[in-house]
């Protein structure tokens, strides 16, 4: 017999018509780590609300600890014991460890409080978790890792019936996943309950006694123990194949050169990458990427070694003006952070282009032109005028086709799939590929495999800052079980 | 005006000479009017009283009265309304037969008592038994007689047993199992054990037909097995989903199909999960069929002869439902070529006592 935490049974969950939930039937058993793989991004972020607090719902029934807290005829709207950890973290900054966890308690009424007494006993559960934080160190001066341990170690202190990790893995390493992984299984064996929610299920299959498929807000298939392989899920995805013919290949047109460099987390990184390639950048400590593209941008010089580009030492001026001379990045959540709301479709397509032109030449007739190049590939949204109402599709189709349009030798893509559904990951993809096909070199800096080997071209693991492994095409088969 | 604003107009009329046949919309009405007026009378006091500059204290008194009201009518009216309204519409859906006789907040205690009178006279002993008819239906279809067919079914197997074809025997004997199992009354819960080894009979059967194409598994999750099976459920509960399963899931099929029944218990519920690897179903089927099964239905008491398999599930769902409630049923997986998961759930009833 085992004992149920959560049940969902039958629930529907509709706003303004739109159907979030349909029909949904999910229970997590005390004890247990639940995977959750969102094929489309519909119902997710409804269902993590709906554990969190009790809601109207338009049909269903849903249970905590077998009580009925929420049915459809009635909504308490009260908060049930359930933390989520999210990418974006939630304690707050400028307070301590043991105040984040002790301090915001709900519940907590103490007048007069003893950080001695705070901090050993944060201090006890650390020992337990094999961690070293400070107890009196400020939030904000701890790493990601260390943030989402104290958010852990919150969400147990405080007897979350539940604790949801909603798609933590794009924050963190391999090496402090894994330890995050090994936290999970000790404390799932000492009965806390997890609902570990991610979009790779190479990722969920790891840690998870089930795995649940969610598709269009309702769940279409629990997969047992048994059955987390590969084969099991592969009906359920989409293939991530290049459906277009592959890039032309280059051979020996380099770009970009890296000789012995170190930096504060570099040590003697040396790689090539040439025209029209993808190489993957794995760092398994996550910790070169702010130094790679302080290195590009000129804000950081090497320590020693140097850098080769187009054949020429990159000079602090040439990193200064690195947008002119070719190099282009798209960051992590790209559609939130480089598009501008008050411009256009055709004008964000125009923002980075414009600095290549020269002044007389008339605006109106290179939107135009734009238009007339573009409209073929992505279709009748380049006439939008409010890009805010435009789907996540298109906004990334307006990311990468910016990039497209204004043809750098070279860009920099920092986790490309963070964050989206498999079939927004295939587009990407495909998107990455039509760069390719342009010649220009990509460079995926990545903190997991996910999907980056269905694009690249080479693979380089990165560890404590050396490249210990460059993978060719044709090894790929073998990263999985290096990594 | 032109006559189409006139045709406008006058259904507008209809609508509200509609909608104000209803003692709700009046109530509603006259609660506005009530408002309203106290607001526009609050609105004079406080003119008067800023032009008097006296009555401070009882203006204050007054528009906390308002608000106080307001927010009673809110919570203690408005709300339980809206949901009991929402009861009957689910009702109306026919997603809910029980959740109209135990509303948190009835309308009126003569509503109220009506319902219940009609709940008894609803009396849904008798849906059951039409259930339950429905079940013996089914399971004769054939409308063979059940005497007639034992003793003939007997007669086969000495026949066999005298010419030494021990196979036929063996065949014909769990046949007659079968259907005496079948056949026999319905009316009582059986025990877990009784349903797997109705099935296994079932299983032996099809083997003759399949032979090594077809497998069948049993899985206990972590509880202990001889436990599990005095567990009571409603007779023929399984049989027919693994007939859906080998019928629609499995026979048309290339190569081995495997159907796999798990056994999960929680603190009260049965859990129990039919799994076949056959060519599943397509997503919008799936999808009427799982909103059909959220329901209780009567639909389908004579059945039409090529969506037997349908039925079957369906009755059992029904089944399921009305003897121990809404919350209980049957929910399905299925996904094209992959397979289908029919997840039964029941309460835990262990001799005659729900757990």
């Amino acid at each position: 017999m085992r004992e149920e935490i959560f049940r969902m049974e039958n629930v529907t969950s509709k706003s303004f018509g739109v159907t979030f939930l349909e029909n949904i039937n999910l229970n997590i058993f005390k004890g247990e780590i639940l995977g959750l793989i969102p094929i489309n991004r519909q119902g997710k972020s409804s269902l993590i609300q709906l554990m969190c607090q009790n809601l109207p719902i338009d049909y269903g029934r849903i249970y905590f600890n077998n009580d009925l807290v929420n049915f459809y005829e009635h909504s308490s709207y009260s908060i049930n014991r359930v933390y989520v950890i999210e990418q974006k973290s939630k304690l707050i900054q400028d307070l301590t460890v043991s105040d984040n966890i002790f301090v915001l308690k709900r519940g907590f009424k103490k007048y007069i409080i003893n950080n001695k007494v705070l901090n050993m006993q944060v201090d006890r559960f650390l020992k337990e978790m094999e961690v070293q934080i400070d107890p009196d160190e400020l939030i904000m001066n701890l790493n990601p890792f260390e943030q989402c341990i104290v958010e852990l170690l919150k969400a147990i202190i405080s007897g979350a019936n539940l604790i949801i990790l909603n798609d933590i893995s794009n924050i963190l390493s391999i090496v402090d996943l894994s330890k995050i992984h090994e936290l999970l299984k000790f404390y799932s064996k000492k009965g806390k309950t997890f609902l570990y929610v991610g979009n790779h299920h190479e990722d969920v299959f790891k840690i998870c006694n089930r795995v649940a498929l969610m598709k269009d807000g309702s769940i279409i298939k629990v997969l047992d123990e048994a059955e987390l392989t590969g084969d099991s899920i592969k009906p359920y995805t989409i293939d991530f194949e290049d459906a277009k013919p592959s890039a032309k290949k280059y051979d020996g047109q380099g770009i970009l050169r890296f000789e012995n460099v170190f930096t504060n987390y570099m040590n003697n990184m040396s790689f090539s990458v040439e025209k029209g390639e993808c190489v993957v950048l794995l760092d398994t400590n996550n910790t070169i990427y702010s130094d790679l593209l302080q290195l590009m941008n000129g804000e950081q010089r090497p320590k020693y070694g140097s850098i080769i580009w187009n054949e020429k030492i990159f000079t602090k001026k040439a990193a200064k003006d690195a947008l002119e001379n070719g190099i282009a990045v798209i960051m992590e959540d790209a559609t939130q952070n480089m598009l501008f709301d008050n411009l256009s479709y055709v004008e964000n397509l125009y923002f980075l282009v414009d600095k290549k032109l020269k002044s007389y030449n008339h605006k109106s007739k290179v939107l135009k032109s734009i238009i007339g190049e573009y409209e073929n590939i992505v279709g009748e949204e380049i006439h939008a005028y409010d890009i805010t109402k435009l789907g996540l599709t298109s906004l990334y189709n307006l990311v990468y086709y910016r990039i497209h349009l204004y043809n750098p030798k070279i860009v920099f893509c920092v986790q490309p799939f963070s964050g989206a559904d498999m079939y927004l990951r295939k587009h990407i993809a495909d998107l990455i590929r039509d760069l390719k096909r342009k010649g220009i070199a990509v460079i995926i800096l990545a903190v997991n495999i996910s999907d980056t080997l269905s694009i690249a071209d080479r693979f380089l693991v990165i560890e404590h800052g050396f490249i210990v492994k460059d993978f060719l095409k044709e090894e790929f088969a073998s990263i999985q079980s290096m990594v | 005006m032109s006559i189409g604003s006139c045709i406008h107009k006058k259904e507008g009329m209809k609508m509200i000479k509609k909608k104000s046949q209803y003692i709700s919309y009046r109530i509603a009405v006259i609660f506005e009017a009530i408002i309203l007026l106290n607001f526009v009378m609050l609105l004079l006091y406080t003119f008067i009283a800023i032009r008097e500059q006296k009555y401070g204290i009882g203006l204050i008194a007054c528009y906390i009265s308002l608000a106080f009201i307001l927010y009673a009518g809110y919570k203690w009216v408005y709300k339980p309304y809206i949901e009991t309204n929402k009861t009957y519409s689910l009702f109306a859906e026919g997603l809910i037969l029980q959740g109209i006789f135990e509303l948190r907040c009835p309308l009126s205690p003569q509503i109220n008592k009506a319902t219940m009178r009609f709940k008894e006279m609803l009396d849904t002993k008798e849906l059951i038994s039409i259930s339950k008819k429905q079940a013996e239906y089914l399971a004769l279809q054939n409308q063979i007689n059940p005497h007639f067919l034992y003793n003939t079914l007997e007669g086969i197997r000495s026949e066999a047993i005298c010419a030494g074809m021990d196979g036929v025997a063996q065949m014909t004997e769990t046949l007659a199992k079968f259907f005496r199992y079948t056949i026999s009354n319905v009316d009582n819960l059986v025990t877990l054990e009784d349903e797997l080894s109705n099935i296994e009979n079932y299983y032996s059967i099809q083997q003759y037909r399949f032979g090594d194409r077809l497998r069948v598994s049993i899985e206990y999750g972590e509880e202990d097995e001889k436990d599990v099976l005095m567990f009571r459920l409603p007779k023929l509960t399984l049989q027919p989903i693994v007939e859906n399963s080998i019928y629609h899931g499995i026979e048309r099929k290339i190569g081995i199909g495997n159907l796999r029944i798990k056994i999960q218990t929680t603190l009260t519920r049965l859990i129990i999960t039919i799994s076949d690897d056959g060519l599943g179903m397509n997503e919008q089927q799936l999808k009427v069929l799982n909103k059909k099964l959220r329901q209780i239905s009567l639909d389908g008491v004579a059945p039409e002869p090529n969506k037997k398999g349908g039925i079957a599930i369906m009755n059992v769902n029904n089944r399921i439902k009305l003897l121990f409630g809404e919350e209980y049923g049957i929910y399905i997986y299925s996904t094209p070529n992959v397979g289908t998961d029919v997840t039964i759930t029941l309460p835990k009833i262990k001799g005659l006592e729900i757990l």
